[in-house]
């Protein structure tokens, strides 16, 4: 019954901030910017001619893996954030709903709108290539999960660090900084042979607490399988960053 | 749940990630090589930078490669007594020329994404057979067989380059015939072995192999030189027909 | 249980943080109060006396940095002691891209409770509101904003209301439809705690008034002594303040 009542409450939540994510002027505009760069890459695919089919795939999963990228990161970074400005969580917290439920359900809610931005994108893309004539093998359809998954760990991420701070540039400073380095985790290790002292105990640390996105990069090394551990990292991640964003919840004021 | 509780459960739920965390950053290998081994291409490092930053070093091993092709595609102009030749000059040969840049091009573009096969057979079959520098084919050639020792079209090119070098065309034709099976054959290497097959005589086959161009290529200038040539060979494949 | 929440000794102070110094404000300093089922309770005070951190506290909004609050035996830093309790922000915000049934639906589940539509209608017509059910929230003014506010107060029929400035910004109309409002509730049975500004206001609907200063309480006004003075509740607002600052001094 306790349980019952709970997901009732996370699936409210849930829903209510999915609709308020999708329904808001930036998310139409991100589409539209999305399925315009990529037919912008028809042009670039013309003249790579007979390599079209490569150059269309390799630039439309890029564009929607940025586009994605950019507005999961704005909404992650403000959607607790603002909901504590506009005080509309005081209406949330003045009812029986616990902090965890509350966190649980913003988490969900920020995966599936990576999953309805990369599966919006995906359907134009993949029209795009039809129109063009193209079959996707079944690769791309595991880059594209491949990418979901990097935007799930990302905006858990910067979900964390949104709670850390007042203002939501820092999140995604901080979030654009990991995005990064996660995707220089291998070069790193070459890095550590070169470098000496702090600096290769700083680049160390960093090569063990910073995600490797280059796990889910399977649109950048098309032919690879994914490796076995992928899932596993993935959640281990959000398992985490809601674990740190819950104890750092449970304590804030409002 | 109380506050001891709820820490402890939190605690739980950070457990797996200390152990994936090491098992990633040391067990996991990267099938790019290191930032170090990228060749810069004139002011490229900004662009090198950003792919590597933004794993993105297949796209932009793309963008240079449509460079690539955009800048052998465009006809040289050379100066001779003051007279500035252009592709309306009738002795002007398409697909020959100096193109200085097209190897260290080449060499970046595979620097960038050292699997990109179709680069590598498009750049080593035109360095060795359109622009006669055959000891660049075999340099590329060699790099990309540091990341894939195995691949056996490389081997096959290295082969043909031999065969090229030692005159000997109709064994150049039979290695080409491999290349012609793979689906994502390059255009290029079915125009050469087409033209090979013509060269030494093997009509029929060379025949086919301009229709298999006609079909599928998405290159005008391909697709209106082998409507050409099937034209000129239509009359021997007749021939061949009644004999 | 004849004291539905009690307040024992609470002191709430804020910390606040500046790169590097460090200040504390003391908000409430040994608050102790208990409200009985069924009567409605006034906190009077100036700007900064304490009555905002009162009301998150008692909604768990905030956390007391010493001493325990009970909402019918519960602490209300766990989830099921605000089943009870229906909370008016002085400014309430809602999502603006969806109506007023749709907001009060969405309070319903988050109160564990099913959709009721029917419930939902009977709340609007209430408040004033039914005619704008269409409506988005946005197109809403702030007067309307206020009704729909006290909407979601109401929606789960909690045993205790907490109204923090309810009236703040009305047109007199508007006042005077949400006092009657409060006492039709307040008549069935329901506990009302309230802050407010306007000493008129408490005077008419309140059982008894708690007067703040700084985070104490100075005074406890019952209903008959107000009434039985000739300036009303102003006069003896005024005066606890008068002696408080002399014996500061």
């Amino acid at each position: 019954m306790k349980i019952k009542k709970s997901l009732d409450v996370i699936v409210a939540i849930f829903t209510r901030s999915l609709f308020e994510y999708c329904s808001r002027k930036l998310f139409a505009i991100l589409i539209l910017i999305t399925v315009f760069l990529i037919y912008f890459s028809l042009l670039v695919g013309i003249m790579a001619v007979d390599y079209e089919k490569r150059v269309l795939m390799d630039l439309g999963l890029g564009f929607i893996e940025l586009m994605s990228f950019a507005y999961l990161v704005y909404i992650s970074a403000t959607s607790i954030s603002e909901e504590i400005q506009s005080k509309t969580i005081y209406l949330v917290f003045s009812r029986p709903v616990a902090r965890l439920e509350y966190l649980l359900a913003k988490f969900l809610s920020l995966f599936a709108l990576a999953a309805v931005i990369v599966f919006y994108s995906g359907v134009f893309h993949l029209l795009l290539l039809h129109l063009r004539g193209f079959l996707c093998p079944a690769e791309y359809f595991v880059a594209l999960a491949m990418i979901w998954c990097k935007l799930s760990i990302i905006s858990a991420i910067t979900l964390f660090f949104s709670l850390l701070s007042t203002s939501p540039l820092t999140p995604i400073i901080a979030s654009l900084i990991i995005w990064m380095g996660g995707h220089m985790t291998p070069e790193i290790k070459f890095l550590i042979e070169k470098a000496e002292g702090f600096s290769a105990f700083v680049l160390n640390l960093s090569r063990y607490v910073l995600p490797n996105f280059q796990l889910y990069n399977l649109r950048d090394t098309l032919q690879m399988p994914p490796h076995d551990y992928s899932l596993y990292y993935m959640l281990s991640w959000i398992l985490a960053m809601f674990a740190l964003s819950g104890f750092v919840f449970r304590k804030k004021e409002f | 749940m109380n506050f001891k509780t709820a820490n402890l459960f939190f605690l739980l739920l950070c457990l797996p990630l200390l152990y994936f965390l090491p098992r990633s950053a040391l067990s996991y290998q990267s099938r790019f090589p290191s930032p170090e081994q990228i060749v810069p291409f004139k002011s490229s490092f900004s662009q090198d930078f950003l792919a590597v930053n933004l794993g993105m070093r297949r796209i932009f091993a793309d963008i240079w490669f449509v460079r690539l092709m955009q800048y052998y595609g465009t006809p040289e102009e050379e100066e001779e007594e003051g007279h500035v030749h252009g592709p309306h000059c009738h002795h002007f040969n398409y697909g020959s020329g100096r193109y200085p840049d097209f190897y260290p091009m080449s060499v970046h573009l595979l620097s960038m994404d050292p699997y990109f096969e179709n680069a590598v057979l498009y750049a080593s079959a035109s360095l060795a057979f359109n622009l006669e520098r055959p000891e660049k084919a075999v340099a590329l050639l060699k790099i990309a067989l540091t990341h894939s020792p195995k691949k056996w079209k490389y081997l096959s090119m290295l082969a043909a380059i031999g065969y090229s070098k030692s005159r000997q065309p109709e064994k150049l034709a039979d290695i080409f015939l491999d290349f012609l099976k793979e689906p994502d054959c390059p255009t290029m290497i079915k125009q050469l072995a087409a033209f090979l097959n013509k060269k030494v005589g093997n009509y029929g086959r060379a025949y086919f192999i301009y229709k298999d161009i006609f079909e599928t290529s998405r290159n005008k200038y391909y697709v209106k030189n082998a409507k050409k040539q099937m034209t000129k060979l239509l009359p021997f494949i007749e021939k061949m027909r009644k004999q | 249980m004849k004291n539905i929440v009690e307040f024992f000794s609470v002191s709430k102070t804020y910390v606040l943080n500046h790169w590097f110094s460090m200040r504390k404000i003391a908000a409430l300093k040994d608050f102790s109060l208990k409200l009985e089922k069924g009567e409605i309770v006034g906190l009077l005070g100036l700007n900064g006396a304490g009555k905002t951190t009162i009301m998150k506290i008692l909604c768990g909004l905030l956390f007391p940095s010493s001493g325990n609050v009970e909402i019918m035996g519960k602490s209300p830093l766990f989830a099921e002691a605000k089943r009870d309790i229906g909370y008016l922000p002085e400014f309430p915000y809602f999502h603006p891209n969806i109506t007023a049934p749709q907001t009060l639906n969405y309070y319903l589940k988050l109160s564990g409770r099913l959709v009721d539509n029917w419930q939902v209608d009977k709340i609007l017509e209430k408040v004033g509101l039914l005619q704008h059910r269409t409506k988005k929230v946005s197109e809403y003014s702030k007067g309307m904003k206020q009704r729909l506010g006290l909407a979601q107060a109401l929606i789960h029929q909690p045993e205790i209301l907490i109204l923090d400035e309810p009236v703040s910004g009305l047109d007199p109309l508007a006042i005077h439809e949400i006092r009657n409002l409060i006492l039709s509730i307040n008549k069935e049975g329901k506990t009302i705690f309230l802050s407010s500004h306007s000493i008129s206001e408490l005077e008419k609907i309140c059982d008894r008034v708690v007067i703040l200063s700084l985070g104490r309480i100075i005074e406890v006004i019952q209903k008959k002594q107000w009434e039985h003075n000739p300036k009303g509740l102003e006069r003896i607002f005024i005066e606890a303040l008068k002696n408080e600052n002399q014996k500061k001094s």
